[in-house]
């Protein structure tokens, strides 16, 4: 091929390039509203030696949910967000063993956050504040003329704990006709 | 006697009235397409210690599971505005044991792992407020189900559905929305 073929080519290529807007990546924009859930499993260790069993809970595991808003205060696949939810949050399992407990009971509270986030064909960075990034696995729906994505589901195992538990995000659109 | 006669006729020209103009969406609700997929699952953990005289035994029976997926579900109808078909699911789940246990240094069930790019296919039979799926290589699962956003042909913009399998030790709980 020639350099003159090749550029030809290349301008051919280029001359395509716009049709591949047709299937750009969703972008969010504005309120969603979010619901998470975060599961953790429980762990423990028994040693039974003939006449003794000793119990020992190792982890209590973990039970939340969060129901709130998440607004993205850009209108692209990148910027900034801030949430305000409320959070139940105790867990899985409450052991008393020879009279000391382990594990909380449920409490409710109300927290507010802010972060960056970054989109990708299938995943979702979020960096709340002074936080590491969580990469999400996402999938987008509902995407409209704007090619806003007015769904969204994401998936999550965090090993930051011990056992590492998974998190499941349910984001939808707030604004009225959209 | 009159008027009644009267009001009973008129009543039935505005059934038979009402008969024509019923829109697609009193029918029973459809699923059509491809939908957005969140799906929660949890089968309980057992466990049991028996005591023979002196003697402790605890036994790890199940560790239970917690099985998390998103993705989407293709519902094809077999025809048009049939309640049976086929379904192609593409997900990514985190499936783990619920409670680990460590007896005796042997260890029940498995942490957290995230699975990409499962696809899964099979069948699918609506009965009223009852969506039955059947993919290959899994029981049938029934799902008690709730439509929302029927459109002109019936078919469902989203779906809410529970379920319990058929060894009764797991609840599913399923969203669909229209992608």
């Amino acid at each position: 091929m020639t350099i003159s073929a090749s550029r030809a080519l290349l301008t051919a290529i280029c001359a395509c390039a716009p049709a591949l807007g047709a299937t750009a990546l969703p972008i969010f924009s504005g309120p969603y509203s979010m619901n998470i859930e975060t599961l953790c499993p429980a762990s423990q260790t028994v040693d039974a030696n003939g006449n003794s069993l000793k119990l020992t809970s190792t982890s209590p595991g973990e039970i939340a949910h969060t129901t709130g808003t998440l607004n993205f205060f850009a209108s692209g696949t990148s910027g900034n967000f801030k949430t305000s939810s409320a959070v139940t949050d105790g867990s899985a399992i409450l052991s008393t063993i020879n009279g000391k407990a382990t594990g909380t009971p449920f409490s409710l509270t109300d927290e507010q956050n802010f972060g960056t986030y970054r989109m990708g064909d299938s995943s979702l960075i979020l960096t709340f504040d002074k936080q590491q990034p969580l990469t999400f696995q996402a999938v987008y729906g509902g995407v409209d003329s704007s090619n806003i994505a007015h769904r969204a589901n994401l998936l999550i195992v965090s090993d930051a704990t011990t056992p590492a538990c998974a998190t499941h995000i349910l984001l939808s659109v707030q604004a009225a006709g959209r | 006697m009159a008027m009644k006669t009267t009001l009973a006729g008129a009543g039935l020209a505005l059934l038979a009235q009402a008969s024509f103009v019923l829109p697609a969406s009193a029918g029973t609700p459809l699923l059509s397409g491809t939908y957005l997929l969140h799906e929660r699952m949890l089968c309980q953990a057992s466990e049991s210690v028996d005591q023979s005289g002196k003697k402790f035994q605890f036994t790890a029976t199940s560790p239970g599971r917690i099985g998390l997926a998103i993705g989407t579900i293709t519902f094809t109808p077999a025809s048009q505005g049939a309640a049976n078909g086929k379904v192609k699911a593409l997900t990514t789940n985190a499936d783990g044991g619920l409670v680990l246990s460590t007896v005796n240094g042997v260890t029940t069930g498995t942490p957290m792992v995230l699975g990409e790019g499962n696809k899964l296919s099979g069948t699918f039979k609506i009965d009223g407020n009852t969506v039955q799926i059947k993919f290959k290589g899994q029981d049938a699962v029934s799902f008690d189900s709730v439509f929302g956003q029927l459109d002109a042909n019936s078919i469902a913009g989203e779906l809410d559905a529970v379920a319990v399998n058929s060894g009764a030790d797991c609840s599913t709980n399923l969203r669909l929305d229209r992608q």
